[in-house]
């Protein structure tokens, strides 16, 4: 081993163990210390600090630190706190232990320095994820879960399947920038897309992440999906696909979001529309772009994080999701809402909010690259998001139609975790400098120019003015909306379907030649090769009752010996040519 | 463990009146008239800036991210609605059948 420092990870993974010996007042202290310690951490971790183990022929890196990394290890430890504050009031301890491996993975991810040190936190993050679905405990989070681990599954195949061409054509282990289109750049790339969800690989996102439990979902929202944006920006920055993908992924999120009637739902699809901002920022590959995804990657962890935690105490106090069944909660649920709009602001970049210092940031280098139709997809998407995420998610659960519910805000720690995000969204919306000073290349951008305020009002108003004019079409209505998971849900059973059509064709053809005919055959052939030989024609049992039992009485004896004779004969002469 | 906390019709009269502005018709209305104000006001707020760089041709008709940020809503409502009537939309059920 070289290097004399420790990997961020390994702190997680440390506490995740002391995590088993301590309970009560203890535990609590543990898991937000984990965090907050990990993060003074990162601020005197310098760039060149490294951590290689040897491993075969190749050195595997465990520590790369430069200044994307830190910014992704950054928003993780403030996300990691935040939202271990949000469940602190958790007595069992599969989540908290479930949720520091899933951390310790995510900035394991962030630090690797080399593919494979990567891919092996890729799948620990994937695997510890998964419990804070089954941590539920119902049956639909234990189906939903499934489904998320076996994609993942199949996901991990394929960027290791890219990693292994990848080695096996450079050479090289070293996570950086790839620039050729072969096999092996497009198997790590889509290892990386089905991360980010993007479409048509991000049904996943939308079918397990509500189904996660109050607490634990507001960490699922915070690092899969960002770690992949991470990779993406690690490693294929500049890519034209990708800004077609990404402006595609903020349309198609909004899309879903308008059908759905689960408010967590919304919030997943959502997550989609986010992360498209960043994809499409990383395919313009500028510096001001890769430095807008990644700004937009800590603002958002912080405002989705925030509208999860709206969502989960809503669902901690009622116990419902559905927009049908909820309503009216402004009247006693004050801070929630209260919180729920500061992000919802947050996501639709209000002015003095933190969407706004980080997301027009990849609109103005869209703009200055002459990307003139995806500015204008983007600028429809950042409409789009304030219709869904900004209105009809707080409009829906906080006022619409009373529903009789007199739930109260929730347990104390949530408030303090939900007004702790709040303030961090207002805190970027209105000074910007100290996240525009960590930002991976130098920031020449102001967002606060007149014009940009003024424009941005206008789309967001206007688009408010559409959600009300068209409320009736946006009635909410008690059903689900398809999504590419259809293919694996219902394409499953047309598959098992023709898989035992095929396999109880096959063995109901075995059952007869081996089971039914063969032995019979062989049997009486063994018993007198002649008459078994007749016999072969007719060996059903009921052909076989019908013959007489022993047909050698009826056979002229001579054959038999003829054929004995002739066997014999047979053996004699090979014995003597090549005996 | 979600639970719910609801009123006692007896409790009523001691406890504190609940906030219920927002159910109220004329504060809906005056709701209604400061939206909009807002509305006239954003886009009024454009003919009193300094002039600026146009990169886009639309970018010099007035109040034209008003009009686009209502008209790209409304369809993308519209197409929303169609796709889920006719396409997507499923019984809760679906997937247990």
């Amino acid at each position: 081993m070289t290097g004399s420092l420790l990997p961020p990870a390994l702190l997680f993974f440390l506490g995740a163990l002391l995590l088993l010996a301590v309970k009560g007042r203890a535990k609590q202290i543990l898991i937000l210390l984990i965090p907050a310690a990990t993060f003074l951490y990162l601020i005197k971790l310098s760039p060149d600090a490294s951590l290689t183990l040897p491993f075969l022929e190749y050195e595997l890196n465990f520590l790369h630190v430069d200044k994307l990394s830190k910014v992704f290890g950054y928003i993780f430890c403030i996300a990691a706190f935040g939202s271990f504050l949000f469940a602190l009031h958790i007595k069992g301890k599969l989540e908290h232990f479930s949720a520091l491996i899933y951390v310790g993975s995510a900035l394991g991810v962030v630090f690797a320095g080399d593919f494979f040190a990567l891919y092996i936190f890729w799948e620990f993050m994937a695997v510890a994820s998964v419990m804070l679905i089954w941590a539920r405990h119902e049956k639909k989070s234990l189906d939903a879960g499934f489904r998320y681990i076996l994609v993942h599954i199949v996901g991990g195949l394929v960027l290791l399947a890219g990693i292994l061409l990848h080695v096996h054509n450079t050479g090289s282990l070293a996570v950086g920038r790839i620039q050729t289109h072969d096999l092996a750049s497009w198997l790590i790339l889509i290892g990386f897309l089905l991360n980010a969800a993007v479409p048509p690989l991000s049904a996943w996102l939308s079918d397990a992440y509500p189904e996660g439990t109050a607490t634990g979902s507001v960490f699922l929202s915070a690092f899969t999906t960002k770690t992949a944006v991470y990779t993406l920006i690690r490693v294929f920055p500049g890519w034209e696909i990708l800004i077609w993908l990404g402006a595609l992924m903020t349309i198609y999120g909004i899309i879903f979001a308008i059908m759905e009637n689960d408010s967590r739902r919304i919030l997943a699809y959502s997550i989609i529309n986010q992360v498209g901002f960043m994809v499409c920022g990383i395919g313009i590959g500028t510096a001001m772009a890769l430095n807008g995804a990644s700004a937009h990657a800590f603002a958002h962890i912080i405002y989705k994080g925030l509208l999860w935690m709206s969502a989960g105490s809503v669902l901690y106090m009622t116990g419902k999701t559905k927009c049908t069944e909820l309503g009216g909660l402004y009247k006693t649920m004050p801070l929630t809402l209260i919180c729920c709009c500061i992000a919802a602001a947050s996501i639709s970049a209000f002015p003095l909010t933190s969407g706004f210092t980080t997301k027009t940031m990849i609109l103005q280098s869209a703009v200055n690259q002459h990307l003139g139709i995806i500015y204008i997809l983007l600028e429809a998407a950042s409409a789009g998001v304030f219709l869904h995420a900004g209105i009809k998610f707080p409009y829906f659960v906080f006022f619409a139609k009373d529903k009789g519910l007199r739930a109260a805000d929730p347990k104390i720690n949530m408030q303090w975790a939900m007004v702790f995000f709040a303030i961090l969204c207002i805190g970027i919306g209105v000074y910007p400098k100290p996240l525009y000073s960590i930002l991976p290349y130098p920031v020449e951008y102001h967002a606060y120019t007149g014009i940009h305020v003024v424009r941005m009002l206008q789309l967001l108003f206007f688009s408010g003015l559409a959600f009300f004019v068209f409320l009736g079409l946006l009635k909410r209505t008690e059903t689900i909306t398809l999504d590419t998971d259809w293919f694996y849900r219902k394409g499953s059973r047309l598959v098992v379907f023709v898989i035992t059509g095929i396999a109880s064709g096959i063995a109901r053809f075995c059952d007869y030649l081996f089971i039914q005919s063969l032995p019979r055959l062989l049997s009486a052939f063994c018993k007198n090769p002649i008459s078994g030989l007749r016999r072969s024609n007719s060996s059903s049992p009921a052909s076989k009752r019908n013959t007489k039992p022993e047909l050698v009485n009826i056979m002229p004896a001579g054959i038999p010996v003829l054929v004995a004779v002739i066997f014999l004969y047979l053996l004699a002469f090979i014995f003597i040519q090549w005996g | 463990m979600p639970h719910k906390v609801r009123s006692h019709p007896h409790q009523e009269c001691k406890m504190k009146k609940e906030f219920d502005w927002f159910d109220k018709p004329d504060n809906l209305k005056k709701l209604k008239i400061f939206s909009y104000v807002a509305l006239a006001a954003s886009v009024l707020a454009e003919f009193f800036l300094p002039a600026h760089v146009s990169h886009h041709p639309w970018d010099k008709i007035p109040g034209i991210y008003a009009l686009f940020g209502f008209v790209i809503c409304v369809a993308m409502i519209i197409f929303s609605k169609l796709l889920g009537t006719y396409c997507l939309k499923r019984k809760e059920d679906y997937y247990d059948r």
